[in-house]
């Protein structure tokens, strides 16, 4: 099975405050890639830059075997995407907007599109100027899945919508996807929802891929520890550390990544005891790692 | 797709062409009731009517030149307001896309320039010529496409390359090309500023078409 | 007088003198005006050229000035202001125009800058930067030319051939008054251009029928005409208006002169009738359109032309041109309302290299657009 999308050691600048740095990341074809990361992690910017709209200083980019940005206008004929803002014609109705979409889709299908329309309840004649945030969201998914992308991109599809839309528009992405399996790629902040539809997810902080692993063990594998005399240092620990705490009785709370069961020997050769192990949510896990990450930049600096 | 790029260019442009192309339209009669009619009653003499359309050519090339400008500005803010996110995304080589946003705005500007064509037809189909007096509608009406042209294609060259910059680019320049300009006519022009505007204003410089004659009606 | 007393002079003659070449001709309501005031320009204008020549022979013999020499001719200047550079261009020009003439005209071509007084003049200009005019005087005419650097020989040569034809009108008692503006001969198709539009654009039907094509009406516009037949020779019914307007006002009105001059001009034609005949309108023609036949035949008489010009007895000016050239009268007229035709329509022309070089500079200007993505 070919990747959807292939970066590697991508680079890009923005002045002296932010940058992407070293960026490699994977999306399997077929897979719902989920991208995680706080507001000016750089997951717009990134998207940007696999879509060909921003030049990359350095590395690597492949979108569904099309070298980016060189013939990034090839890969863009197959994708779909929907950006985190409203990027269409203010002044064009809603079924002016399909029309002008069309023209540079020749696979966009019409029936679809009219089906789509009808279900998002939106009225041809509207101004696009005039759409709520919400009937605007329904309207740049309705262009990105009637024309039968290969790849969706999905830059915040859902920021700001309320839980209705949100769900309508989320089951109209389910459908497709299931029906021509397609890859999807999908950037939010909301981990909850990324957590009911992505089978991949990649966590962006401060410019860098801190993660990039299956959901499943995504979910399973960040634990937090409570250790019995936990030792000074986890160096040769076959898990990753997140965090660690003190707490009373001298006992820690640690966090890990890529916890198996088995794992329990190595605190024992260590004079150490897990008293217990508790999953973490997906949200607590994301935190957990953003925190991670941050604290062994810190200490890297 | 070029259709469909023409007609989004013209919902965003059409009051603005629609002003100008009223404005080109109106533009020799104007000149006629309030210059060239003037003067004696009855028949007016030939200098009298040359004289009297003289301001169709000024008002005209300022009228180019804003048509350009515009032609260009006012859809590269729409496209502004969303970061251009729309115009990149699009599955075609951006060269392409860039030439056909041009081509759409420079059919428009056939439109004002139809308009003036009309105009000055209808206008000297009202009046009568003095007999060593020609009439220049069309030479007129494709002078002032030219300049529309050219400076619907340099804003274009300049807010595409400078993007946000842009106006501030093109006030510099207007300041340094008005500063050579009143210091050359105040002190005697420079051998460098001499060459400068003889260089841009003589054929083949891309000013030589507003050195041309603007008349609608000369010998 | 100081350099730049006499900088001032000759920019103020030159000034004078492109005042009234390029001033676009008035409309007719101004025309009596304007016309005096042209006149009194061009006395003032051959005043100033008379007292040029004198000063600029002064300054030649002041002690700083060093001598240019060519081809026979000297030009005086400041060594402290010239480069050897500047006086070195100045030489090749001068020779170069006078090669020219000679060329044109043999010997006798030599003999129309003889008498003139050359002065080269190096001013202090810009950021240390100096400039240079050229300026010649022979009586009743006077030139200057501005001349960037590096000094272009070919300029120069134009000067030279401009300034020699500067003294012919007035070197003749038949063309002086006739034509006291400057002639050219370096071939200056935009004169005969102005020339046209001033034939079409007249005030008097003559000019207008001229410009139409009638061999007589050309006739009687470039013929002199006393004053007192102007209004029969030169306008017909239909400028009455304009004579009215343009002329000044006869010695004796009274109020029904003037309640008829209101009217005629609020559009009533038989009280325009009743007052034209008492009026003395202006000459409706410049001596630039006039000096532009002088032009024409040196041009159609070639290498003798010269010679015939100084031997001519002739009292008038059209027999005396027409002998100049070497051609029948009519035929000199009717090639010369041709020229100024052709040099009229010359001046429209150019459309499409004007289109040529609008697509070029577009497809330019596109090209480089298409460089930078915005981001």
């Amino acid at each position: 099975m070919t990747d959807a999308i292939r970066i590697r050691d991508l680079t890009w600048r923005a002045g002296r405050d932010f940058a992407i740095r070293d960026l490699s990341m994977t999306v399997p074809t077929g897979a719902i890639y989920g991208f995680l990361g706080p507001n000016g992690s750089g997951k717009t910017t990134t998207i940007r830059l696999m879509l060909g709209m921003l030049p990359p200083a350095d590395g690597q980019i492949e979108v569904l075997g099309h070298s980016v940005p060189r013939f990034a206008h090839r890969a863009l004929a197959r994708v779909g995407f929907v950006p985190e803002r409203l990027h269409l014609y203010p002044m064009l109705t809603v079924e002016e907007s399909i029309r002008f979409h069309r023209a540079f889709y020749p696979a966009f299908d019409d029936a679809e599109a009219e089906r789509l329309r009808r279900r998002f309840g939106l009225r041809e004649e509207q101004l696009v100027s005039r759409l709520s945030k919400g009937e605007a969201g329904k309207l740049m998914m309705l262009l990105a899945l009637a024309q039968r992308a290969e790849l969706l991109v999905l830059d915040e599809p859902t920021d700001g919508l309320d839980p209705v839309i949100r769900r309508e528009v989320l089951s109209a992405l389910v459908e497709y996807v299931e029906s021509r399996a397609a890859t999807v790629f999908i950037s939010s902040h909301l981990v909850h929802e990324q957590e009911r539809i992505c089978d991949w997810i990649g966590v962006m902080d401060g410019g860098r891929l801190i993660a990039e692993l299956p959901m499943q063990e995504f979910r399973s594998g960040i634990k937090r520890l409570r250790i019995a005399q936990a030792p000074p240092t986890q160096d040769a620990a076959p898990f990753a550390l997140l965090s660690r705490e003190a707490l009373p009785l001298r006992d820690e709370e640690w966090v890990v990544r890529g916890w198996q069961p088995g794992m329990r020997e190595w605190f024992q050769r260590a004079g150490a005891e897990v008293r217990d192990i508790q999953d973490l949510d997906l949200e607590d896990s994301f935190v957990e790692l953003l925190r991670g990450a941050r604290d062994n930049a810190e200490e890297t600096r | 797709m070029f259709t469909q790029i023409l007609r989004t260019q013209f919902k965003v442009t059409r009051t603005l062409v629609a002003a100008f192309a009223v404005t080109t339209f109106a533009a020799p009669a104007l000149a006629w009731r309030i210059g060239a009619s003037g003067g004696y009653p009855g028949t007016p003499s030939a200098l009298a009517v040359r004289a009297g359309f003289e301001p169709v050519g000024l008002i005209l090339m300022s009228a180019a030149c804003l048509l350009g400008f515009l032609l260009v500005a006012v859809p590269w803010n729409v496209d502004g307001a969303s970061r251009h996110v729309y115009p990149l995304s699009l599955p075609l080589p951006w060269r392409r896309y860039v030439s056909m946003r041009f081509g759409a705005g420079a059919l428009l500007l056939l439109l004002p320039v139809l308009s003036l064509w009309l105009g000055a037809l209808v206008t000297l189909a009202l009046m009568e010529l003095p007999a060593t007096l020609r009439a220049y509608p069309g030479g007129l009406a494709i002078r002032f496409g030219f300049a529309s042209l050219l400076v619907y294609a340099f804003t274009f060259l300049l807010q595409y390359l400078a993007g946000r910059r842009a106006p501030v680019i093109l006030l510099v320049l207007l300041i340094v090309v008005a500063a050579v300009g009143v210091l050359g006519a105040a002190v005697g022009a420079g051998r460098g500023a001499e060459q400068f505007f003889r260089l841009i204003t003589e054929w083949p410089g891309p000013l030589s078409i507003f050195a041309a004659e603007w008349r609608l009606v000369d010998v | 007088m100081s350099e730049r007393r006499a900088l001032a002079c000759a920019v103020g003659a030159a000034f004078v003198l492109a005042l009234v070449a390029g001033t676009p001709s008035a409309l007719p309501a101004q025309s009596a005006d304007s016309l005096r005031a042209r006149l009194g320009r061009v006395s003032a204008a051959r005043a100033l050229a008379d007292t040029t020549v004198r000063r600029l022979e002064q300054e030649r013999r002041a002690r700083r000035t060093a001598r240019i020499r060519s081809g026979g001719r000297t030009v005086a200047y400041d060594p402290a202001l010239l480069t050897p550079e500047d006086s070195g261009g100045i030489a090749a020009g001068l020779a170069l125009g006078l090669d020219r003439l000679v060329e044109r005209f043999g010997e006798e071509g030599r003999t129309l800058v003889d008498s003139a007084t050359w002065v080269a003049v190096g001013i202090p200009w810009w950021f240390g930067q100096r400039r240079v005019e050229l300026r010649t005087a022979t009586s009743g005419a006077a030139e200057s030319l501005h001349l960037p650097r590096p000094l272009d020989p070919e300029r120069v040569a134009r000067f030279v051939l401009q300034a020699a034809g500067a003294s012919l009108a007035p070197s003749s008692p038949a063309l002086s008054a006739w034509s006291p503006w400057s002639v050219s001969l370096a071939g200056e198709e935009v004169r005969f251009a102005e020339a046209g539009r001033e034939l079409a654009l007249s005030w008097a039907a003559v000019g207008r029928r001229c410009s139409a094509g009638s061999a007589l009406a050309c006739r009687r516009a470039l013929e002199p005409v006393p004053g007192e037949d102007r209004l029969g020779l030169l306008f017909d019914a239909s400028d009455w208006r304009a004579v009215v307007t343009a002329s000044p006002l006869p010695a004796l009105t009274d109020s029904i002169f003037f309640s008829r001059r209101r009217a005629c001009l609020a559009g009533d034609d038989p009280a325009c009738a009743q007052i034209v005949a008492r009026l003395t309108p202006p000459d409706p023609f410049s001596g630039g359109m006039r000096a532009t036949l002088i032009m024409h035949a040196i041009d159609l008489g070639g290498r003798d032309a010269l010679r015939r010009f100084r031997s001519s007895t002739e009292r008038e000016p059209v027999p005396l041109l027409a002998e100049v050239a070497g051609v029948s009268e009519d035929s000199l007229i009717m090639s010369w309302q041709r020229r100024t035709a052709v040099a009229l329509a010359a001046e429209r022309r150019g459309a499409i290299p004007l289109s040529l070089s609008v697509a070029g500079w577009t497809l330019l200007l596109l090209g480089g657009a298409t460089f930078r993505r915005p981001r």
